[in-house]
């Protein structure tokens, strides 16, 4: 019977240390993450969702500290109550900054901070003929992401993303977002794994 | 073209790679960095707050020494009835009073020169307009937060006092009116910046 419990024991040892050997962690220095996605967003200051085709490219510089351009090309808006009105016509959105991650084993937790600008051009029915506008903005960034395999992550991506667009009769509008991604995303380890 | 934007981003993935190696100062220390801008102040008035993107790269001159060459696109309403836009360009001379060279935190005393350029639009008729450039002067006080050996967050706060002719919009009978006046003007804008740099490498290595 002790050998028994022995043997099972040891058993048990041996397939833990077969499956901590065969984990390989993805999370390090020369990581590239990219992905393309849909993501809907709501604006913040007036009563309509949009449509954004969205994407990124990553690069980490260190295992917690990576560089990420994150572009938003908008698609299409619907309001969310019949009193409110649809506001972009063409916009989009890009942003560059740094990310800073906190990570256990293959799954990574971050929050990004990034300069950027709003391209938005608002409908006739907001403002005739109005401009192309390139405005300054900024994102800020939380999210996760769990590497399933050595190609491939899942993540899901919340980002806050804030501008204004200047020159209406009644003053400048806040077109404010929250912008939400996720799905399945592409990474590849240009460094081995020390 | 092609071949110096693949050439910049091999120089740059392999400066990713390595430990930043410096000679015996940080003399010749080059970074990069971009930035988002607050302005306040503008027409003297804390309400009419523009907001902006830039970037920037630094030299470092010496230990205690550095420079800082940047770019701001500014953007900002005038009440509801104008709204502007600022192109900053620039330098600036940045002292580190602190005898350590490497701490976390490592807070720093500015001065510098600006040129810029300034329009001012009317919202309700896009063709009422005014523009202005100007050079300025500038200094404050700021801090570099190391998050790594190369990577650094900056805080900064300044006062940029533009010399030259001051021009603002005022409403007149529900008129958008322009006014230019000669002469310096202490208006400036109080701007605060938030930057992220990255140090590529010891340029005098």
């Amino acid at each position: 019977m002790a050998l028994n419990m022995k043997f099972i024991s040891a058993f048990i040892l041996l397939i833990g240390l077969n499956v901590n050997a065969q984990e390989e962690l993805y999370m390090r220095q020369g990581l590239i993450k990219t992905t393309a996605s849909i993501a809907p967003s709501t604006m913040l200051n007036r009563s309509v969702n949009n449509i954004y085709l969205s994407g990124f490219l990553e690069y980490h510089i260190e295992k917690n500290i990576s560089f990420r351009g994150d572009c938003y090309w908008f698609v299409d808006g619907k309001i969310k109550n019949p009193t409110s009105e649809l506001f972009v016509r063409q916009a989009m959105r890009v942003y560059f900054g740094p990310y800073f991650h906190k990570n256990v084993k293959n799954w990574d937790n971050y929050i990004g901070l990034q300069p950027g600008i709003a391209l938005m051009r608002p409908l006739n029915e907001q403002l005739d003929h109005a401009p192309l506008q390139a405005s300054p903005s900024f994102a800020v960034h939380v999210g996760s992401t769990y590497f399933v395999w050595k190609f491939f992550n899942f993540y899901v991506d919340l980002a806050y993303v804030s501008s204004v667009y200047h020159g209406f009769p009644t003053g400048g509008q806040r077109t404010d977002e929250l912008i939400l991604s996720a799905g399945l995303g592409f990474q590849l380890n240009t460094k081995k794994a020390k | 073209m092609k071949l110096l934007i693949l050439l910049g981003l091999m120089v740059t993935s392999l400066s990713f790679a390595q430990p930043l190696k410096i000679r015996n100062t940080q003399g010749g220390l080059f970074s990069l960095g971009v930035r988002t801008t607050l302005s306040t102040f503008n027409h003297g008035e804390f309400g009419n707050t523009g907001f902006g993107l830039g970037g920037q790269y630094r030299i470092q001159l010496a230990n205690k020494i550095n420079t800082d060459w940047f770019f701001d696109y500014i953007t900002g309403d005038i009440g509801n009835f104008a709204h502007r836009t600022d192109y900053h360009i620039g330098w600036s001379v940045l002292f580190y009073p602190m005898k350590n060279l490497t701490p976390k935190v490592r807070p720093y005393i500015l001065a510098g020169h600006c040129f810029d350029y300034t329009r001012l639009v009317d919202n309700s008729d896009r063709s009422n307009f005014t523009e202005r450039w100007s050079s300025a002067i500038q200094g404050g006080i700021g801090a570099h937060f190391n998050v790594s050996e190369r990577l650094d967050l900056s805080l900064v706060s300044q006062y940029m006092i533009h010399m030259g002719s001051d021009v603002h919009a005022d409403l007149h009978g529900g008129h958008v009116e322009f006014h230019e006046e000669k002469g310096a003007s202490l208006e400036g804008h109080l701007l605060f910046h938030l930057g992220i740099n990255y140090k590529i490498g010891d340029l005098w290595h």
